[in-house]
């Protein structure tokens, strides 16, 4: 059963253009992994779904009901989260002040105990609730960033770029966590990253995007071990290498 | 020297002053619209307590006792203040923000509510002014009363204005730091996109913000009574002042408003009076010109104004260089 399906899904930022007729599904507990080049519009996909991007036409589906176009702050309330690439925390606030702010709209008693689950699941954040955001380190700002997302009890974490600017180690500390975000918590991922083959081991469905389309979908390992995977990166191999599975 | 009564005016303005760059400072924090109509939102106030005085209860303003009809009419100054924000966000600002106005097009868009409310203001005041001998006051008035009479050695007004002042900054202070909302308001202000996506409406606090500095500017009209005469233009003049206590505070710190608001009102009351009696030139005359001056200085010097400097690091780099100095 797919969790989020995108139907023909034309977006972009005001009169630009950045996806034309994206279609593929997100199966349910499951890591979809969006891959591509530069400028390809996986960034642009998330947020398209999240609302911060404008939808032309289409349609997005989450748990039944199609939520293309609906704000932010609406979609946030539905179960999805979204970890953006960049100033994915409040830098100003303390780790403490961050978490607490996650659960904006749930009754007190409820943020205690889910700062308290995620803490257990980041123990290095309980050490640095006093400090400010913008001081921790980088592997630690995206644990915080997790961290965040999973206080809302998602049902759905769209992942961006999550290791961008990490170094190697905790990159691959960060892809653990989500694996087990998956495994452990039965929380559906939608994961974009610019380190392809990394996140394709992990991922369970793969999508590629070049110039806004979808030039491939099916499982992860067979994207990875696509003998055109290069070509169609570069645009070179379009219509022939889609697949739907 | 610096008679009792100077002193008393000075900071009957300066606290004025304060009351208004935090609801700038508030706006722009939350919306990065420097707002130059925020001083005819005072006006809106101050002819809301106006209305309220003179025309409801039918007091004459320079006779103007405590009791009822000021609270309420603090009270409708606030709500009037608030009522002229709410509008200026719902009717131009969110249009035009909408429609891809640019920053400079939306601080342009501010000049222009402000140059409307002057006018409306005006006409109010005509048609006060036409409607009885206690209304009659509508285009020159002040809350005398309050400045001639005296508890514990200070006049009343500067009691209340004292009260109103310190009363709504810790008002202010209690939302932002112990409320739901306020924590989702900093989080708006520090990063609208991460705020969006924990579910905060943005639109919502940044018009709640405007109906905050609304009804600030508001009081601050009512304030503003005790210091001077008032006509529909007097909160358009003194934006320049406001503007410069936002900018040497920083124009991103509600702290920094409070600082600069006393630095710059001061200045241009105090300072000025005593460097002029001190040089033998009457500089009181010339002090329009001080905000002008702490606004050119301030972005020259430390654009991010007296908040936003790293003091630490600042005074320590002084200290080396002093001692380098020294020791040659």
């Amino acid at each position: 059963m797919a969790s989020l399906v995108l139907e023909k899904v034309n977006a972009g930022y005001g009169r630009l253009q950045i996806l034309f007729d994206v279609s593929f599904q997100v199966p349910d507990r499951q890591i979809t992994v969006v891959v591509g080049p530069n400028g390809s519009g996986k960034s642009t996909t998330l947020k398209a779904i999240f609302g911060i991007a404008n939808v032309y036409s289409g349609r997005i589906v989450f748990d039944g009901e199609n939520i293309a176009g609906q704000p932010p702050h609406r979609i946030a309330k539905k179960g999805i989260a979204y970890v953006p690439q960049t100033d994915n925390v409040f830098a100003k606030l303390t780790v403490g002040e961050n978490l607490k702010m996650a659960g904006y709209g749930f009754p007190e008693d409820q943020i205690r105990d889910r700062v308290e689950e995620v803490l257990e699941m980041f123990p290095i954040l309980r050490e640095r609730l006093g400090q400010k955001a913008g001081t921790l380190s980088g592997g630690e700002r995206q644990m915080l960033a997790i961290a965040i997302a999973l206080i809302r009890r998602p049902k759905l974490m769209m992942f961006d770029e999550p290791t961008a600017a990490l170094a190697p180690k905790i990159a691959l500390e960060i892809l653990d966590i989500i694996q087990r975000l998956r495994d452990e918590h039965g929380i559906t991922i939608l994961l974009v990253e610019q380190n392809a083959k990394k996140a394709l081991e992990i991922g369970d469905r793969g999508v590629l995007l070049v110039g806004g389309r979808v030039a491939f979908e099916g499982g992860a390992r067979e994207l990875l071990e696509h003998p055109d995977l290069g070509r169609m990166y570069l645009g070179l191999v379009a219509e022939g290498a889609k697949q739907q599975h | 020297m610096l008679s009792p009564v100077y002193i008393e005016n000075s900071l009957l303005f300066t606290n004025t002053l304060v009351m208004l760059a935090v609801g700038l400072t508030l706006t722009y924090m939350t919306t990065k619209v420097p707002n130059f109509a925020h001083g005819s939102l005072a006006m809106v106030g101050a002819y809301a307590l106006f209305t309220l005085a003179a025309v409801v209860f039918g007091k004459e303003l320079a006779s103007f006792r405590i009791g009822k009809p000021l609270g309420l009419g603090f009270a409708a100054a606030f709500l009037g203040g608030a009522l002229a924000g709410l509008l200026e966000y719902l009717l131009v600002l969110r249009p035009l923000g909408r429609r891809g106005s640019t920053p400079l097009g939306l601080m342009i868009s501010t000049l222009g509510v402000d140059l409307i409310l002057i006018g409306v203001l005006n006409i109010y005041a005509d048609i006060l002014r036409g409607m009885n001998p206690v209304t009659g006051t509508a285009r020159d008035w002040r809350l005398k009363a309050y400045v001639l009479q005296k508890v514990a050695g200070l006049s009343l007004g500067l009691w209340l204005s004292f009260g109103i002042l310190v009363g709504s900054l810790l008002a202010l202070y209690l939302l932002l730091t112990r409320t739901r909302f306020g924590i989702a308001m900093r989080a708006s202000i520090e990063n609208p996109a991460l705020a969006q996506v924990l579910g905060v409406n943005v639109d919502m606090v940044n018009m709640v913000s405007w109906v905050l500095a609304g009804g600030l500017a508001g009081l601050a009209g009512g304030m503003m009574a005790f210091a001077e005469r008032l006509n529909p233009a007097t909160g358009s003049i003194e934006v320049v002042a406001v503007f410069a206590a936002s900018i040497v505070g920083g124009l991103n710190s509600l702290a920094g408003a409070v600082v600069g608001g006393y630095v710059v009102g001061l200045s241009e009351t105090i300072l000025t009076k005593l460097v002029g009696d001190l040089i033998g030139v009457d500089l009181v005359a010339y002090k329009r010109a001080v905000p002008l001056i702490f606004i050119i200085v301030t972005l020259l010097v430390a654009p991010e104004g007296l908040m936003g400097i790293e003091w630490r690091r600042s005074l320590s780099r002084l200290a080396r260089r002093l001692t380098k100095t020294g020791r040659r």
